[in-house]
C-alpha cells in the first residue's frame, strides 16, 4: 500500500513531466508560432476565472465518471459503457427537468440527478446481472449497449424531442432556475466539483476502510479464493456494475444542469474515455484520481486555449491528446510498482 | 440478399481476422478501428492522387501498418497500457485523417473517386478468402502459429525456451494493422469514396466478433457473418419498414448483445466445474 503511493507519486511527477515535453515538441513541429503556441497552451488555463473554473469543472466530472471505472476495476471487472451511460444520464435528466414545471428547483434538480444516475446505473445493472448469471463478457456487453443507446438517445434528440427553434441538433435548454449556480462566474464552476472531491473521499473510505469494500477488492483480486471464503461474489459483481453506472449517469446529469444546460448531440462524448485514462493513470485509487483528472483537465483547457487564441488548427488537438495518451501510461523509467497490469 | 451479405462482410472478416491474432497473443487491440479509418482514407486519398488503385491499396496497408506499430511499439517496447496506446492510436488517426484531408483536398469532407471496376469486389472477396485460409494454416499447422498461442496462455513459457514472445506480439499486432488496412480499402473502394467516420464501429464489431467466434478463425468468420446479416437487414428495415436511420444505426450491436447473451446462456448450461471462475476471469480470455 505504501510502496503503492511512492511509485505513484513518482510516476505522477514524472507522467506529467513526459507529457508536457511531449506535447512542446509535438506543437514546436506543428505550429508555425511555436513559442505564442505554447504560452498559451501553459498559460491560458490560469489566465482568468473564465478557464480556470471550467477546468475544474471538467476535473469535477471526470472524477465522478473515474470513480465509476474504478469501482467496476477494483471488482476485477472493466465498464466500456461509460460513453453510452453518461450519454444516456445527460439526457434522462434533461427529459425530467423539461418535462416539470418551474416549482421548487431543489427537488427537480435532485430528481433529475437521480433520475439520470438511475438511467445509467440500470445500463450497468445489465451488464453486472449478465456477468454473474451467465459469465457473459462484461467489457463487450457494456461497450455494446452503450453504443446502441447512444443511437436511441440520438433518435430522440433529432426526433420528437428536438429543438426546432435552434440551428443546433439539440434538445430544448432546462429553465434557468434548474440550473446549478455557478460558483465563480462567468465560469460553469459549480457544486459537482465539490461533490466530485466528496466522493472520491467517500470512495476511498468505502474502498479500503470498510468491509464491503474490503470484499469487493478480495472479489476483484481473486474470485475464486473470495468465494470459497465466503465472500458473496455474485453480490458485488452486480452492485460495483450498478454503481459504476450511476456514477457515469450522474456525470451526465451534472454535465447537463451544471454545464451545457441542454442535450446537444454528442454534447458529453469522449468524457467515458477520458475517465478510463483518468482512472489508469491515478492507479485506480479514488485518491490519486482527483490530481489525475485535474491534470488531464489540464490539457484539454490548454488545447481549447491555443485554439481560441492561436491560428492552432483545430484538427491538430487530437493529434496532440492521441501523443499524450501514448506516453502517459509508458515506463520510460523503470520503477518498482508494476500496477495494475492483470487485465490488459 | 446473400450476395449482399457476404460483400458487407468482407470488411469485418478481416478487420476480425486482424484482431483474432492480437487476441490470440493476449494483447487486446482496440486500435482495429482506427486502422480501419487510416486505411479507408489512405485507399482513396492515394487512389485519387496517382489514379492508380493497386497503389491505393498497398498505401491503406503501410499506413495502417504504421498506425499498428506505433500501438505495438508504446505498449511493448515503453510497456504503455495497451488499452489506452490503442485508444490514442484511435485518436491519432482521427486526427491525422482530417489534417492530411485538409492538406490534400481542402477539406474533410467527402473524398469521391471515378467510380472503381466492378471486379474489385471480387478481389476483395478473394482476399479475404484467401486470408481466411492462409490465417487458419499459420495458426493451426506452422510453429510460428502456435508460439503466436503460446506468446498468449504463457509468456514465460516462450521466454524460458529462448523465444521470445514479444517479437510475435509485435508480429500479431503488425499483421492485424496489414489485415485493417485491407479492410479499410475494401470499405472505401465498395462506395468509390471516402466519408468522415466511415468505420462506423466495424473495429469494434471485429473485436466482439473475435470473443463470440471464441476466438478460432472460423468462428470469427461465422460471427463476422452475422453481423453483415445484422447490417444488411437494419438496411432492409430502413428501406421497407420505414424504421428512422437513428433507431436503425444501434440494431447491429443489440443483435451482437443479444447473440452474446444467448451464446453465453449456452456455454454456461454445458459447462461443469464451479462457478465464481467465470471464463471471463482468467488472465487471458479477456
Amino acid at each position: 500500500m505504501k510502496n503503492d503511493y511512492l511509485s505513484a507519486g513518482k510516476e505522477l511527477i514524472i507522467t506529467p513531466a513526459i507529457v508536457i515535453a511531449v506535447s512542446v515538441i509535438t506543437i514546436f513541429s506543428l505550429s508555425r508560432h511555436p513559442f505564442q503556441t505554447l504560452y498559451y497552451f501553459f498559460t491560458s488555463p490560469f489566465s482568468n476565472f473564465l478557464f480556470f473554473g471550467n477546468m475544474m469543472n471538467t476535473a469535477g466530472l471526470l472524477i465522478i465518471a473515474s470513480l465509476g471505472v474504478t469501482i467496476v476495476f477494483k471488482a476485477g471487472m472493466f465498464n466500456l459503457g461509460g460513453e453510452g451511460q453518461i450519454y444516456a444520464g445527460a439526457f434522462t435528466a434533461t427529459a425530467v427537468s423539461l418535462f416539470f414545471p418551474e416549482s421548487n428547483p431543489f427537488f427537480i434538480i435532485v430528481l433529475s440527478l437521480s433520475a439520470g444516475s438511475m438511467a445509467g446505473a440500470f445500463t450497468g445493472f445489465i451488464s453486472g446481472y449478465l456477468k454473474n448469471r451467465w459469465e457473459t463478457n462484461e467489457l463487450i456487453s457494456s461497450f455494446l449497449l452503450s453504443s446502441a443507446l447512444i443511437h436511441i438517445v440520438n433518435y430522440f434528440i433529432t426526433g420528437s424531442m428536438a429543438d426546432s427553434k435552434s440551428y443546433l441538433i439539440t434538445t430544448r435548454a432546462v429553465s434557468e432556475s434548474f440550473r446549478l449556480r455557478q460558483l465563480f462566474s462567468p465560469s460553469k464552476l459549480n457544486i459537482s466539483f465539490f461533490i466530485a472531491i466528496i466522493s472520491a473521499l467517500a470512495s476511498y473510505l468505502y474502498l479500503y476502510k470498510t468491509a464491503g469494500g474490503f470484499q469487493l477488492r478480495e472479489t476483484g483480486k481473486n474470485r475464486v479464493f473470495a468465494w470459497f471464503s465466503g465472500i458473496k461474489t455474485g453480490y458485488f459483481t452486480v452492485i460495483s456494475f450498478t454503481a459504476s453506472g450511476a456514477l457515469h449517469g450522474l456525470t451526465g446529469g451534472f454535465a447537463i444542469l451544471g454545464t451545457y444546460y441542454m442535450c446537444a448531440q454528442d454534447c458529453t462524448a469522449g468524457l467515458g474515455w477520458s475517465a478510463i485514462a483518468v482512472s489508469l493513470i491515478g492507479r485506480n485509487n479514488p485518491l490519486l484520481i482527483i490530481p489525475s483528472a485535474i491534470f488531464i483537465s489540464f490539457m484539454d483547457t490548454g488545447m481549447t486555449g491555443i485554439t481560441l487564441y492561436t491560428d492552432f488548427p483545430f484538427e491538430l488537438n487530437s493529434i496532440i491528446q492521441a501523443v499524450v495518451f501514448l506516453f502517459i501510461t509508458t515506463k520510460i523509467i523503470k520503477n518498482g510498482g508494476t500496477g495494475d497490469k492483470r487485465y490488459f | 440478399m446473400i450476395n449482399d451479405i457476404f460483400s458487407l462482410a468482407v470488411p469485418y472478416i478481416l478487420a476480425g481476422l486482424g484482431g483474432l491474432f492480437t487476441e490470440i497473443t493476449g494483447s487486446l487491440n482496440i486500435a482495429l478501428e482506427g486502422q480501419i479509418l487510416t486505411g479507408a482514407f489512405w485507399a482513396i486519398a492515394v487512389t485519387k492522387i496517382t489514379g492508380s488503385i493497386p497503389l491505393g491499396i498497398a498505401a491503406a496497408v503501410l499506413s495502417s501498418t504504421l498506425l499498428s506499430f506505433i500501438t505495438a511499439f508504446f505498449s511493448f517496447r515503453l510497456k504503455a497500457n495497451i488499452f489506452i496506446a490503442g485508444l490514442a492510436s484511435n485518436m491519432l488517426s482521427f486526427g491525422l485523417v482530417s489534417v492530411f484531408s485538409i492538406l490534400f483536398f481542402g477539406n474533410s469532407g467527402i473524398i469521391r473517386i471515378t467510380a472503381p471496376p466492378g471486379y474489385l469486389h471480387t478481389v476483395f472477396f478473394a482476399i479475404a478468402a484467401a486470408a481466411i485460409a492462409l490465417s487458419h494454416y499459420a495458426l493451426y499447422k506452422t510453429p510460428g502459429g502456435l508460439r503466436m498461442k503460446a506468446a498468449g496462455m504463457a509468456e514465460d513459457v516462450l521466454y524460458y525456451r529462448g523465444i521470445n514472445p514479444d517479437f510475435y506480439k509485435y508480429t500479431a499486432l503488425l499483421l492485424s494493422g496489414v489485415l485493417c488496412g485491407l479492410s479499410g480499402a475494401s470499405l472505401s473502394f465498395s462506395i468509390g469514396a471516402f466519408v468522415p467516420n466511415i468505420s462506423a464501429g466495424r473495429g469494434w464489431i471485429a473485436l466482439v466478433a473475435v470473443y463470440l467466434g471464441y476466438r478460432r478463425p472460423v468462428g470469427v468468420i461465422l460471427s463476422c457473418l452475422l453481423f453483415a446479416s445484422a447490417e444488411s437487414m437494419s438496411s432492409w428495415m430502413q428501406g421497407v419498414m420505414g424504421v428512422p436511420a437513428t433507431i436503425i444505426l444501434s440494431i447491429p450491436y443489440l443483435v451482437t448483445l443479444l447473440v452474446l447473451t444467448v451464446i453465453s446462456i449456452i456455454r454456461n448450461k454445458t459447462k461443469t466445474g464451479i462457478r465464481p471462475d467465470s471464463s471471463g476471469m482468467s488472465r487471458r480470455n479477456f
